[in-house]
């Protein structure tokens, strides 16, 4: 059986992460303005992503190609599916 | 791929009228006896606890209580009823129409299929999916919930996880099992990404992910934020006013010494530097919450000494 060990510290470099997401350079860099994603370590053209936002990538990828959305949608969603998972651990943590 | 039904308030052994007070008591008490840190027989105990925690993490959830009774109501003893999001009734599905189902997460199919966190999220499966070089096409993302206990969070496990994938069009049955390294230090709400081992890719295009969100379990006497740990400690009055030294249990079964100082009062937090999640640079830090408890009932003699203080005393609580 095969064995995996994830680790999830693990950064990728934007070429990386344009493969693994479907996104383009120039997409990625309009998210990282509008704040939907940050570069763990940004030198000049060297970004660096961590896995969360490497989801959160395909997740807006996979809304806008597969559903259609425009950005106004798309950042609807995102907000409101960041604000049920602050909920839900504030909702863990007091019971 | 059917599932089948839970009794989480059997587990629990409350009525199903149990107030959320109730819940948490009977949580606790359960704990504390099939925690593996104590029980005899540990590979039993894990999976006694994680089934425990499995029912309090539905129970204690108002949301999730009302949607498992109304579930409950319903169920003919054959099939699950027809759930309410257009959510597959033979296990979650992807828009694609493939159906999964998860063993080795530490939660049933149950509970999978009903309440696992991400809801309509982790059943749509989310990312991937988009076309890839000459008509191929990626395949989903899969998100699954994961129960680690403490312990593991503390040591690190290794887990064999399971994924039952059904194809619609065939019918098709295939089981795609990997070991999974939980590292030490992981906390509630992290993701692990398992490359290659979500939904099939089509055309040539590459597997989808499997992601495995963790949920820490509920512990009888700890919770976690972060890499912190916290745990409750109750002070007789005169333990709070005068200050003393205690032992208090640290996770793993051990106990440390602590000062509590005088004039301690109720919310106030001990700092144990390093006795939390292990983490990379320096630990977590484990915190004591004091809460001032009072005797339930005092005799004459005491009664007395209690009516000298409150004549002697010169504090004013209320006072600025």
């Amino acid at each position: 059986m095969k064995m995996i060990s994830p680790d999830p510290h693990e950064t990728h470099p934007i070429e990386v992460v344009i493969r693994m997401t479907g996104s383009s350079r120039r997409k990625i860099f309009f998210y990282c303005r509008k704040g939907v994603v940050s570069p763990v370590r940004r030198n000049d053209d060297d970004w660096h992503f961590d896995e969360e936002s490497v989801m959160r990538l395909r997740h807006i990828e996979a809304l806008r190609q597969q559903h259609r959305m425009n950005w106004a949608a798309i950042q609807t969603i995102v907000g409101l599916l960041d604000e049920v998972e602050n909920l839900r651990a504030e909702l863990r943590w007091r019971r | 791929m059917a599932v089948e039904f839970r009794d989480y308030y059997e587990v629990l052994g409350i009525a199903r009228d149990a107030s959320q007070a109730d819940v948490k008591k009977a949580f606790r008490k359960l704990a504390r006896i099939h925690h593996p840190d104590v029980s005899k027989d540990k590979s039993t105990a894990e999976e006694k606890f994680k089934e425990i925690n499995e029912a309090y993490e539905v129970l204690s959830d108002t949301e999730k209580r009302k949607k498992y009774d109304a579930l409950g109501a319903n169920w003919n003893g054959q099939s699950p009823p027809p759930p309410g999001g257009g959510r597959s009734s033979s296990g979650s599905s992807m828009p694609g129409g493939e159906e999964f189902q998860f063993e080795g997460t530490g939660f049933s199919d149950f509970f999978e299929q009903y309440f696992s966190g991400g809801g309509a999220r982790r059943a749509a499966g989310y990312g991937g999916g988009y076309p890839g070089q000459g008509g191929s096409r990626r395949g989903q993302d899969i998100e699954g919930d994961l129960m680690v206990t403490l312990e593991e969070a503390f040591h690190g496990s290794m887990r064999t996880i399971s994924l039952r994938k059904a194809d619609p069009r065939t019918g098709r049955v295939v089981t795609d099992e990997v070991q999974v390294r939980i590292p030490a230090g992981i906390g509630e709400g992290q993701r692990l990404r398992v490359p290659g081992h979500g939904g099939q890719g089509a055309g040539g295009g590459a597997n989808g992910d499997l992601y495995l969100r963790v949920r820490m379990a509920a512990h009888p006497d700890f919770r976690v934020k972060g890499h912190d740990l916290f745990r409750d400690l109750e002070l007789a009055p005169w333990e709070a006013v005068l200050g003393t030294t205690l032992a208090v249990n640290i996770p793993g079964g051990k106990s440390v010494q602590v000062k509590i100082p005088a004039g301690t009062g109720t919310g106030d937090q001990l700092r144990l530097k390093g006795y939390g999640l292990p983490k990379k640079g320096a630990p977590g830090d484990l915190y004591v919450e004091v809460s001032i408890a009072t005797p339930p009932s005092v005799d004459a003699e005491e009664r007395a000494l209690w009516e000298k203080l409150r004549d002697v005393s010169k504090f004013k609580p209320r006072e600025d």
